[in-house]
């Protein structure tokens, strides 16, 4: 099973996953939320959704995949119990997106100022996502807390000699 | 380098401005609550926000500031029109996430030994938790209309009566509300949730006056001591999420134009001056109505609800609207500038407005005293009512705090009531709690919010809002 464990962040809820690669850690978040979210193992893989997203970096791209995720279960009722996904890095190398600190290493030290202007406009990252779920069956599935939101507040992704390890705030 | 606080007086710090800091940063609250205020991070985002092009004088923090996303929980910031900007991270997710109170002709003796039965019938009766639909499934073109009349609408389709259109802010209706900003996906959203709690700290709570501090304001709000009243907390649901969200990620996506240096994504933004600026204001505005309805309809269930459990004709219920504040919201709103009336563009990010005594925006009933501060606690609190004042006006662009704010995290709140029965220990407390999700009761424990009278004390003596009266918590019902 995917990686994943919550950190204290004290208005919201964070989350911190882990993958072999950069694929795989965007599973690891795919389950982290829906784990977060229901009993997951009420869950059956009954349909799938089929999605492409895309993002002008890694962080972007992250935050727009669970962005569509949760408007899965929140705009048309279907719970993912499983989700596979292909990340293209279309005429980009990964090596060319910009690394930023987190805020909260930031928050450690100095209000250090991270230019967003300098990221790249045009959506270079593209990801292909099969989400294996089933509708939201009130009798048969227990809600365990709504995820209102991702924010792009202290959202981080970095290569680590094991992988891959992500981090996200929600708000809930 | 950390954030530095010089101490002004008892309840002000300042930020001096540093790097890419416009402004100085204020934070209003005692050395108490400034530990509890999430070390660092709540102070580093007031500076966050001072980054913004076109902040006037000061990123304020309000008593109950706490660590959030982007702007700080109790954030408050005004922007020029002209050169200033709009960011939807600085009005959050839950966009009109407010409060509303009401008083009853009842006293708590009159529901002794019913307490229970009432509660379980508004938990019945007014659908929370998450997944949970409204009473009515709104046809597109009628949910257009809940966006652009907001409290209105409501009252038209018989869920309360026009005068709560007046002791509701701004009449319950935001100016400038254009349906076709907000997208296909907020729109599906909010078709079936009107009329609806929500989830996480959202409740309905029957509470009673039990202090009153302020007699003239109490009695002009129509508060005595003994009275049964009801406080909802609730927003724009879904509806207002995906807005939030929508422009969140449109921002992003061409922050790159605004050649802006940004400490954190989320404090995305866009001039208020631009298209896209004031295309999310118009959408904003439809989630602000939709919130209004929504609290207009759950408090038209409610009514209802009092009258069925306990037999009572609406006359001798006599339930009606004390106030409706909305504590997630940007508005466009006047102020003293160096002497000078000014119109900003002012975010309140889990703030509530405090306009003061003869303010034309208060309805004529309550313009002698000031407008109506609703100030909820955590589960089992209770809540307080203050009256919005002159120095609030002057100094924080007419704002103060808008409830206890948290000191655990979800989690530390869960891992900190093992074993413990929450529910078991209101109701040893007389409280009867009855709550939609499963950790809920967990995550909302007392514990996990600052003590809300040091707070609310804070916002008194610092001169933000001064104390009407306090509330007690009898029953409450969370999604």
């Amino acid at each position: 099973m995917p990686r994943y464990e919550v950190f204290d962040h004290t208005a919201d809820l964070g989350i911190l996953f882990e993958g072999r690669d950069l694929a795989d850690l965007f599973e690891s978040a795919a389950f982290a939320v829906f784990d977060l979210m229901t009993e997951l193992p009420a869950v059956e893989e009954r349909r799938t959704h089929r999605f492409v997203v895309t993002g002008g970096d890694r962080e972007d791209l992250l935050v727009n995949f669970l962005r569509e995720l949760l408007y899965l279960f929140n705009g048309r009722g279907f719970l993912v119990r499983r989700c596979a996904v292909r990340i293209d890095a279309a005429g980009a190398p990964e090596t060319s997106a910009p690394s930023r600190p987190a805020p909260s290493e930031a928050g450690r030290g100095a209000v250090e100022a991270v230019s967003v202007g300098s990221a790249p406009v045009p959506p270079q990252w593209r990801l292909e996502a099969e989400a294996a779920g089933e509708p939201f069956a009130p009798d048969r599935h227990r809600m365990k807390m709504e995820i209102k939101a991702v924010t792009y507040h202290g959202l981080e992704i970095r290569e680590t000699p094991a992988g891959w390890r992500g981090r996200i705030v929600c708000d809930v | 380098m950390s954030i530095t606080l010089q101490k002004l007086d008892e309840h002000r710090w300042l930020i001096p401005p540093s790097g890419g800091m416009r402004v100085p940063g204020i934070l209003y609250a005692s050395e108490r609550l400034l530990k509890e205020a999430g070390g660092q991070e709540g102070a580093r985002q007031v500076a966050n926000v001072a980054h913004l092009p076109g902040i006037v004088r000061h990123s304020l923090a309000m008593p109950d500031m706490h660590w959030g996303y982007g702007f700080p929980i109790g954030g408050v910031a005004a922007f020029d029109l002209e050169q200033g900007i709009v960011s939807p991270g600085g009005v959050g997710y839950d966009i009109n996430c407010g409060c509303r109170l009401m008083a009853t002709r009842l006293t708590a003796e009159d529901i002794r030994g019913r307490l229970a039965d009432l509660v379980a019938a508004l938990f019945r009766d007014v659908p929370s938790g998450v997944g949970s639909r409204g009473p009515v499934k709104l046809s597109a073109k009628e949910e257009r209309k809940v966006l652009v009349e907001g409290s209105a609408w409501a009252v038209a389709q018989g869920y309360g009566a026009a005068g709560d259109l007046e002791t509701t802010e701004d009449g319950g209706r935001m100016a400038g509300a254009d349906p076709d900003a907000v997208s296909d996906r907020a729109l599906e959203r909010g078709r079936d949730q009107l009329g609806t709690l929500g989830s996480g700290n959202h409740f309905l709570e029957i509470e009673v006056v039990e202090e009153v501090f302020d007699p003239v304001a109490a009695a002009a709000f129509g508060l005595a001591p003994g009275q049964l009243c009801v406080m909802i907390h609730s927003g724009s649901r879904g509806l207002g999420y995906q807005v939030c969200d929508d422009y969140l990620a449109r921002m992003v996506k061409h922050a790159g134009e605004l050649g802006l240096e940004l400490p954190d994504r989320q404090l995305a933004c866009a001039p208020l001056a631009s298209g896209r600026g004031r295309e999310y204001l118009a959408a904003m505005a439809c989630a602000a109505n939709y919130a209004w309805a929504n609290r207009q309809m759950l408090m038209h269930r409610t009514r209802e609800t009092f009258e069925k459990a306990l037999g009572l004709s609406p006359r001798e219920l006599g339930m009606r609207l004390v106030y409706d504040v909305c504590h997630n919201i940007a508005k466009m709103e006047e102020f003293p500038v160096e002497g000078k009336p000014v119109r900003l563009c002012v975010h309140r990010k889990g703030a509530t407005r405090s306009f003061p005594p003869g303010h034309p925006a208060l309805p004529a009933a309550y313009r002698p005293v000031g407008q109506p501060v609703l100030i909820p606690g955590d589960m089992g609190a209770g809540s307080y009512v203050l009256a919005g004042t002159e120095h609030a006006y002057a100094e924080t662009f007419g704002s103060t705090c808008h409830g206890a704010g948290r000191v655990m995290s979800r989690t530390q709140a869960t891992k900190a009531s093992k074993g413990r029965a929450i529910g078991r220990e209101l109701a040893d407390r007389g409280i009867v709690v009855m709550a939609a999700g499963k950790g809920t009761l967990r995550e909302e424990m007392p514990e996990a919010y600052k003590d809300l009278g040091q707070v609310v004390e804070v916002a008194d003596r610092a001169g933000l809002s001064k104390k009407v009266a306090r509330l007690r918590a009898l029953g409450c019902i969370k999604g």
